[in-house]
């Protein structure tokens, strides 16, 4: 170093002044870090909370919800009625594909590609249009399938963006309109509207999952799992097998002869189960608003939105448990119950029938003159004054505390939204004429719900069951939730009554007046039903029938009732309910497991007497005519307006319109 | 002449220097992994890809800055035997030629062509090297007539030579400019008796720099974010940078658990390295940073003041500034006090050439520690 000096005049050192100014340049970065870690803290302290919870509102995973599964309905065999599939919602994110425009041509055609109905042109309006959007819907409800083929495409090109797929459960009902009322459908997916999907909405959905991340005690992030739970699954009482038939035969009968109304229940007397339920207005649960099963393109296009609304609640009602009627003939087994429960009427009781009856100011005729009947016959013939008889020998009190015993007038509690209540007589307002007319099944009305339900207990021995269209409820991994037990509600009358009933119905069958529902190597119980409409002589009817098989074990009810049939000729002929009865029990028997056999042999036999012409005072005889009343005699319906459902009126309704 | 290998008294070796060094490179390579993993793993399949080739140049530089700091830095000076050239004035040309030769067939990489590509080496940036030269070249020409530096002219002479090499960086890396521009300016006031030119050549300078800015839109742009970094729509990256630094708290959120190094700071282990360094380890974390910074300038001042001779110690000052001006440079884009410009954090930073480059000059100044004899 000194040596590199030599011939220099002044040895090049590193002198004093320098180090002092390298002193200052030192000191001045000094002071130029202490004013950066100063304006460290500032940012830590001004910007730090908010900063922090950017930080944390960036991370995207934080909250992701994961969509749960809503269960399905099930036949009673396993068989899908409604479900709910996994669909896509296809969005598109203009924003994110335009910030590379080099990417746009791929993407699109990759779109056009796998989405054969999305056109080029389609999305580059949309890019012009939205150019800032980054959620637009572009189709929704598209199947895996294709999603997965989409996102092949984009795995393997490095061009495709903007595009992304959102999930969504939409709900498939595979046999589009059967037992449309019972199961009914959901709106938005997931929100039961009508039938089972309305009363088991709680049970069928789950509960989202969601993916989240949070901070522990050492601020670490830790992402959670919570995985989504799925609805549980409804297995309903109804057969489709059963169901099928039965829309079959109401269809074919709608085609052939026409009703304003006809419902069919087919149920198990001994729990309360329904196999089928159905009326002549079913609707697609794929696509409840469509109306063009019963109005042409033309109508509906003149229709307001009012009148669009009124004709899809009633293509939507429930006959089965929202209208109430009444019933007629077919409530006379309850009537005879009460009178043998009571003892007023033993099994050998006899009635004179003279045809006509005069209770207090009215005439109230008999369907004939049958003369002296017994207790049987009188259900056999279907003979009011025998009816009238034993309403009068118990008396309104005692009749009105059996129409409430047998569940009239009440709600059956059966799983299904929309029932109705029935409107009846109160004993200190039911005089002798409505007691009179109460007893052979008018003046006062009954859904077919509680028919079947009060029907069941006649014959069963006297269990009341209240009437449901769910078996059991499981959830997503098959164990049961809730295996709904048979719920026995009220015990109405004594085996020995209920036999009594069996052996008389079957006779009603065998001999008298429900013969068309006699079904060959079946044992048919049952009684036919012919209640005039009100206003009464309008030449409306309800025509029905209720019977059971076999009648010694009874395994199936079947009550079929037919509202104002479309033939004048046939409109008050129970006929049109028996054979209907007939026709559905041979097809829909085998497949519930009961199978033709031979004759039974009855232990008892019943007291029968030969039926006596009728004749009057002076000896002619009366010629039979349509029973009943005529206009001026006949009874009101009670006129209990605050006890009337909203439906009885708006039965009333319907019929009014339809004629 | 007499080659100065072993002198009366004992020699002097800064192991605290080369020790904080080493403490710096780890600290980085442990740094460079937590801030590039996720980013590797994404899109290389590697999460160790980043520290890897880090790795290899830290391996790489130790023995070369060992070996230069066991080599007289006065054999800059001497004429090679045949091409009659001192190796100083060799580097100049070199550089001189790389940045020419950059500006033709370099390698674009995020709109600049700073990069040539060399067979089996890799990727290189000339400037860095460039940065080297300066240093030595500066402190060559003050310490040929440090006199005439205490005239205005004699500022000029320098600037004169220097020039040519700011020139040729400046049209593709500004910031690499600034820094050579500094180191420059910084051996010529350490080295001269007045200050007062320094402040009139000082406002030239921010004259020049101004008019440098408004050429390029993009400059101006940067001056908007840094106004208004939270509205803009580009301030993107640097308000990502904000907060991670502001969401670390006093201690940080532990090494490793950096949330915004997924995705939302892009190339954090770049030069936004300190920002994560601030959400991981906190302020806490940040300022050791910053200490031990200065405590590795307050080795190299202790060197330049203790130098044998001006040439060392002016290569002393040059590393000085050289550290000083990137590291303050780097913290203030980081949080914002600056508008952005691209500045390695030095040691911590990911980057091959840099690496090295400041590695070799770590080994000169070790060099010149080396020639410090006890007894002074």
């Amino acid at each position: 170093m000194r040596r590199r000096g030599n011939g220099r005049k002044e040895p090049k050192r590193f002198k004093n002044f320098m180090k002092h100014k390298l002193l200052f340049v030192f000191f001045l970065i000094i002071l130029l870090m202490c004013g950066l870690v100063g304006r460290l803290i500032y940012l830590n302290n001004t910007d730090g909370q908010r900063y922090a919870k950017r930080v944390l509102s960036q991370q995207s995973y934080v909250s992701t919800a994961l969509p749960y599964q809503r269960g399905s309905i099930l036949d009673r065999n396993g068989t899908v009625l409604a479900t709910s599939k996994k669909v896509y919602n296809i969005i598109f994110d203009p924003k994110v594909l335009l910030t590379d425009p080099r990417n746009v041509d791929d993407t699109l055609a990759a779109i056009c590609q796998v989405f054969t109905d999305v056109t080029d042109a389609e999305l580059r309006s949309i890019l012009d249009k939205n150019p800032d959007s980054s959620y637009y819907v572009l189709r929704k409800k598209q199947e895996y399938e294709l999603v997965s083929q989409f996102e092949e495409l984009q795995k393997a090109s490095k061009k495709i963006k903007g595009v992304w797929f959102e999930e969504e459960y939409e709900r498939i009902y595979p046999y589009d309109s059967l037992a449309s009322h019972v199961i009914g459908y959901t709106s938005a997916g997931d929100v039961g509207t009508w039938g089972i999907e309305q009363n088991y909405n709680s049970a069928l959905n789950g509960t989202n999952g969601r993916i989240y991340g949070y901070f522990d005690a050492e601020l670490n992030l830790k992402r959670t799992v919570k995985p989504a739970v799925n609805g549980n699954t409804i297995i309903s009482t109804i057969d489709t097998a059963v169901q099928q038939l039965v829309e079959q035969h109401i269809d074919q009968f709608m085609e052939e002869v026409g009703a304003d109304n006809v419902g069919i229940i087919v149920s198990n007397p001994n729990n309360g189960q329904i196999y089928a339920m159905a009326n002549n207005h079913s609707f697609n649960l794929n696509d409840p608003f469509d109306l063009s099963k019963y109005y042409s393109e033309v109508e509906i296009a003149s229709m307001t939105e009012e009148e669009k609304m009124n004709a899809r609640n009633h293509m939507w009602r429930n006959f089965c448990i929202s209208d109430a009627y009444e019933p007629g003939s077919t409530f006379k087994p309850f009537t005879v119950a009460a009178g043998l429960e009571e003892n007023v009427v033993t099994p050998d009781s006899t009635f004179l029938c003279k045809g006509v009856e005069l209770v207090a100011d009215r005439r109230i005729r008999c369907n004939a003159t049958h003369g002296q009947v017994t207790l049987a016959q009188s259900l056999m013939k279907s003979c009011n004054p025998a009816m009238m008889e034993i309403g009068k020998r118990l008396g309104p009190e005692e009749f009105c505390i059996y129409q409430d015993h047998f569940n009239f007038g009440k709600k059956t509690g059966i799983d299904l939204p929309g029932e109705a209540y029935g409107l009846l007589y109160d004993a200190s307002k039911m005089r002798t004429v409505e007691l009179a007319t109460n007893s052979f099944g008018q003046t006062f009305t009954v859904t077919m719900t509680q028919m079947v339900a009060g029907f069941s207990s006649l014959i069963n021995g006297g269990y009341y069951y209240q009437p449901t269209v769910v078996k059991e409820i499981i959830d997503d991994r098959g164990t049961v939730v809730d295996a709904k037990e048979p719920v026995v509600v009220n015990e109405t009358v004594s085996a020995k009554t209920s036999e009594f009933l069996r052996e008389a119905l079957y006779l009603t069958v065998q001999e008298g007046t429900a013969k068309p529902a006699q079904v060959p190597g079946y044992l048919v119980g049952g009684k036919t039903g012919t209640a005039q409409k009100l206003p009464r002589g309008n030449g409306k009817y309800v025509v029905s029938f209720i019977g059971c098989v076999p009648t010694d074990d009874p395994q199936v009810v079947i009550y079929v009732v037919i509202d104002t049939a479309h033939d004048p000729e046939r409109v008050a002929s129970s006929a049109l309910a028996t054979t209907l009865a007939s026709q559905i029990l041979k097809d829909i028997l085998p497949l519930l497991d009961v199978y033709p056999e031979g004759d039974i042999e009855y232990r008892v036999d019943l007291p029968m007497k030969e039926e006596q012409p009728l004749v009057d005072e002076d000896g002619n005889p009366i010629e039979p005519e349509e029973p009943g009343f005529t206009d001026s005699e006949a009874p009101a319906l009670p006129n209990d307006l605050d006890n009337m459902p909203e439906d009885t009126h708006q039965n009333e309704e319907d019929e009014e319109s339809e004629n | 002449m007499e080659q100065g290998k072993r002198r009366k008294g004992r020699n002097y070796y800064d192991y605290s220097l080369l020790f904080l060094i080493i403490f710096l490179v780890c600290f980085g390579l442990v740094m460079i992994y937590s801030t590039s993993s996720y980013n590797a793993a994404k899109y290389y399949q590697d999460p160790a890809k980043f520290l890897k080739r880090q790795m290899l140049a830290a391996i790489a530089g130790l023995p070369i800055m060992i070996l230069v700091s066991k080599f007289d830095y006065h054999f800059y000076l001497k004429k090679l035997p045949v091409i009659r050239l001192k190796p100083v004035t060799c580097l100049f040309f070199l550089c001189l030629i790389l940045q020419t030769v950059v500006l033709v067939v370099g390698k674009v990489t995020g709109g600049s062509q700073r990069w040539i590509s060399i067979p089996l080496l890799g990727q290189f940036q000339p400037s860095e090297l460039t940065k080297i030269c300066v240093v030595l070249f500066t402190a060559y020409i003050v310490q040929l007539a440090p006199r005439k530096l205490d005239k205005f002219m004699g500022f000029v002479r320098v600037c004169v030579f220097v020039g040519p090499l700011i020139v040729l960086v400046v049209v593709e890396n500004f910031s690499t400019a600034l820094i050579i521009g500094l180191i420059m300016v910084s051996i010529c006031f350490v080295a001269s008796r007045k200050k007062g030119y320094f402040i009139t050549s000082g406002v030239a300078l921010i004259g020049a720099a101004a008019i440098a800015i408004s050429v390029e839109s993009y400059r101006l742009e940067r001056i908007a974010i840094w106004k208004d970094v939270e509205n803009h729509p580009k301030g993107y990256q640097v308000l990502q940078g904000l907060y991670a630094i502001a969401s670390g708290g006093l201690f940080g959120k532990g090494l490793g658990q950096s949330m915004q190094k997924l995705g939302f700071i892009p190339e954090a282990h770049n030069d936004m390295i300190f920002s994560v360094i601030c959400e991981e380890l906190g302020m806490f974390g940040a300022i050791a940073v910053l200490l031990l910074f200065l405590l590795l300038l307050w080795r190299l001042f202790t060197i330049a003041i203790n130098a044998p001779d001006l040439f060392g110690g002016l290569i002393a000052t040059g590393v000085f500034t050289h550290i000083a001006v990137q590291v303050l440079i780097n913290v203030a884009v980081v949080t914002n006090t600056i508008p952005a410009t691209g500045i390695p954090l030095p040691f911590i930073s990911y980057g091959g050439t840099s690496l090295m480059v400041l590695m070799i000059e770590m080994g000169l100044v070790l060099s010149v520690s080396n020639r410090i004899v006890h007894e002074r």
